[in-house]
């Protein structure tokens, strides 16, 4: 549904993006990360028509975003990073301007414009300016824009900034439940919201994509360290295997005299340290340790971008923002 | 062109949800008022209302008076904040990234101003209608081409502004510019009669001499369509130039 090839856009001599090629499927909901400044905005500008690419080109819904503009914008439904909106226009006077713009037929525009503000929670504040708004109501009349005329694919430029924790909780539930019959390309600096709701994540650091892939296979050197003493490594490494939700074992080659370290593959760490805790009892082993290595995207994440830390000295601020949700107490 | 309609209304209703259109509309009708009062009274010291030409309602606004202030400061207060407003306030990714062409956006800021322009003149009428009302015979050539003439000049200011608000976007920048040229176009064609004797410099000044156009034919029930020409031209021209320009966004 959206596909970049080799995107790239210059401010002048300074390279926002820098080549970045991607592909996201029908109904993908995929997370769009990285730094402050690392192009984000404006890889999702180029996306949704505003802004043209240097070079390079993008297709959104099968059209091409330079060539069949027109045909983009029908199938898009955008949410910029500022919600810039007119003050002085009433909310529901506001939406039902854009449905028509949208080309929501008369007969349907009231049933969708009455969905759109229910979905985002603004129904009640339907007859108030605008500029009277607080910011997160504000977010969620451009929100409700975005999703006014049901177009099949949705890009969000940071869609819970600025809401309160309950709100983002709704959105983040609205979200998910878009993309069951949606296209969504959404950046976040939350990574708990993306954990939740993403199947996906690219992950771009000045201008270059520095990861892509499903959570599920980045999370993959997830597991639980055991360390046993004085068995043989064979043995406990075959009942090890045995625990259910393990799926691989690694002996981990031990420093000094203490005992054998096992490292297990699982995505169930809880669960299966439960177990390897029994069984130790059972088997009389001298558990020497028993911890949960599972990685948490934040680790992930701070591992992709610091790897060119000299390129992108932003990285960890950017994490340890309040917004971030606890990304602080382990950073 | 099916959104134009849509984006003219929504530019009318922004007209009428901001104070300085009520600012606008208090100081027109105050001046014409008083232009027409004063005129009126004239009128009746040289043997009463009956006897006026009322062509001369029109010919007498633009004979003197404020006409030439409202002429030249109309256009530039409706359209300084039409484009360089939704560029500084980042509105413009709103409105580009919905299913719109550049070519109606353009349009709907033109007409939306034009039509508000319009209704501000054409108000004047109910002066016309008194006149009328006290007995005087209306001449309604005078009367229609009057009307015309001020509706062509104004479209003519106002696509050229539209034009200066789109290169910038600042609000202050675009209103300064668009009063210089305003003031400009009414004056240069004088200044340049009196700096130059060179009679082809001054065939050309005669061409481009907008305040001859409309105080000597329009006013008089005169349409030449020379006139016509250089209105329907000048138009033509601010309106492909701020199309070109809102365009440049997309080669940039
Ligand atoms: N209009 C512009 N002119 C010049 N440079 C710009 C412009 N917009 C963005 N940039 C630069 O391009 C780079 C990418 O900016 P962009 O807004 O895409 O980042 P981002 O990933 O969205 O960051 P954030 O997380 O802060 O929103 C930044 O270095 C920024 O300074
Ligand atoms: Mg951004």
């Amino acid at each position: 549904m959206i596909e970049a090839l080799g995107l790239t856009k210059k401010y002048g001599s300074m390279t926002a993006v820098d080549q970045i090629s991607f592909e996201i499927d029908a109904r993908e909901v995929v997370g769009f990360l990285g730094p402050n400044g690392a192009g984000k905005t404006t890889t999702m500008k180029m996306l949704s028509c505003f802004m043209p690419a240097t070079s390079g080109s993008a297709k959104v819904a099968g059209y091409d975003v330079v060539r069949e503009s027109l045909k983009v914008r029908q199938n898009i439904g955008y949410l910029p990073e500022n919600v810039p909106l007119p003050h002085e226009m009433k909310v529901e006077e506001y939406l039902q301007y854009r449905a028509r713009l949208k080309g929501i037929s008369r007969a349907d525009r009231k049933t969708r414009l009455s969905e759109a503000m229910d979905r985002c929670g603004v129904a009640h504040v339907r007859k108030k300016a605008i500029g009277a708004l607080s910011k997160g109501y504000r977010q969620r009349v451009g929100l409700a824009d975005a999703l006014v005329a049901n177009p099949p694919i949705l890009i969000l430029d940071e869609p819970t900034e600025g809401l309160d924790p309950e709100q983002i909780l709704q959105v983040r539930g609205l979200i998910q439940e878009l993309g069951r019959d949606h296209t969504i390309l959404l950046s976040t600096h939350i990574l708990p919201e993306v954990e939740k709701i993403c199947q996906r994540v690219i992950v771009i650091s000045s201008g270059t994509i520095r990861a892509m892939d499903t959570l599920t296979n980045l999370k993959k050197g997830s597991g639980v360290l055991v360390e046993i003493q004085g068995e043989t490594e064979a043995a406990v490494a075959e009942a090890l295997t045995n625990v259910d939700g393990v799926t691989d074992l690694k002996v981990v080659p031990s420093e000094g005299e203490e005992g054998s370290r096992y490292f297990l593959h699982t995505e169930k760490s809880q669960a299966v340290r439960e177990q390897v805790y029994r069984l130790a009892v059972s088997k009389a082993w001298v558990l020497l340790g028993l911890s949960d290595e599972s990685r948490r995207l934040e680790d992930i994440y701070i591992e992709i971008v610091t790897a060119d830390r000299t390129l992108a000295p932003t990285a960890v601020t950017d994490l340890l923002s309040p917004g971030s949700e606890g990304a602080s107490s382990h950073a | 062109m099916r959104n134009l309609w849509t984006l003219t209304r929504r530019e009318l209703g922004a007209f009428f949800l901001s104070p300085l259109a009520y600012v606008i509309i208090f100081l027109f009708l105050f001046f014409q008022g008083y232009a027409f009062k004063t005129w009126l009274h004239a009128g009746q010291q040289m043997g009463g209302v009956e006897g006026i030409d009322v062509g001369q309602v029109l010919g007498g606004f633009l004979g003197g008076g404020f006409v030439w202030w409202f002429l030249m400061l109309l256009p530039p207060v409706l359209t300084f904040r039409s484009l360089a407003a939704e560029k500084s306030s980042g509105r413009i990714e709103m409105l580009f990234t919905a299913p719109v062409t550049d070519i109606e956006v353009v349009l709907a800021k033109f007409l939306g101003a034009l039509i508000f322009y319009s209704i501000l003149w054409l108000s004047t009428g109910v002066y016309v209608l008194y006149v009328i009302n006290a007995g005087a015979e209306p001449d309604w050539g005078v009367v229609t081409t009057g009307y015309l003439g001020i509706i062509l000049f104004g479209a003519m200011l106002i696509a050229i502004n539209l034009f200066f608000s789109s290169v910038t976007s600042n609000v202050v920048v675009a209103l300064i510019l668009s009063l210089f040229f305003n003031i400009g176009v009414v004056f240069a064609p004088a200044l340049i009669d009196f700096l130059t004797s060179n009679a082809a410099v001054k065939n050309i000044a005669e061409y481009i001499q907008v305040v001859d156009h409309l105080e000597k034919d329009f006013s008089n029930g005169i349409v030449d369509t020379r006139h016509i020409i250089y209105y329907g031209s000048s138009i033509l021209l601010g309106l492909f130039l701020t199309l070109r320009t809102v365009e440049i966004r997309k080669w940039r």
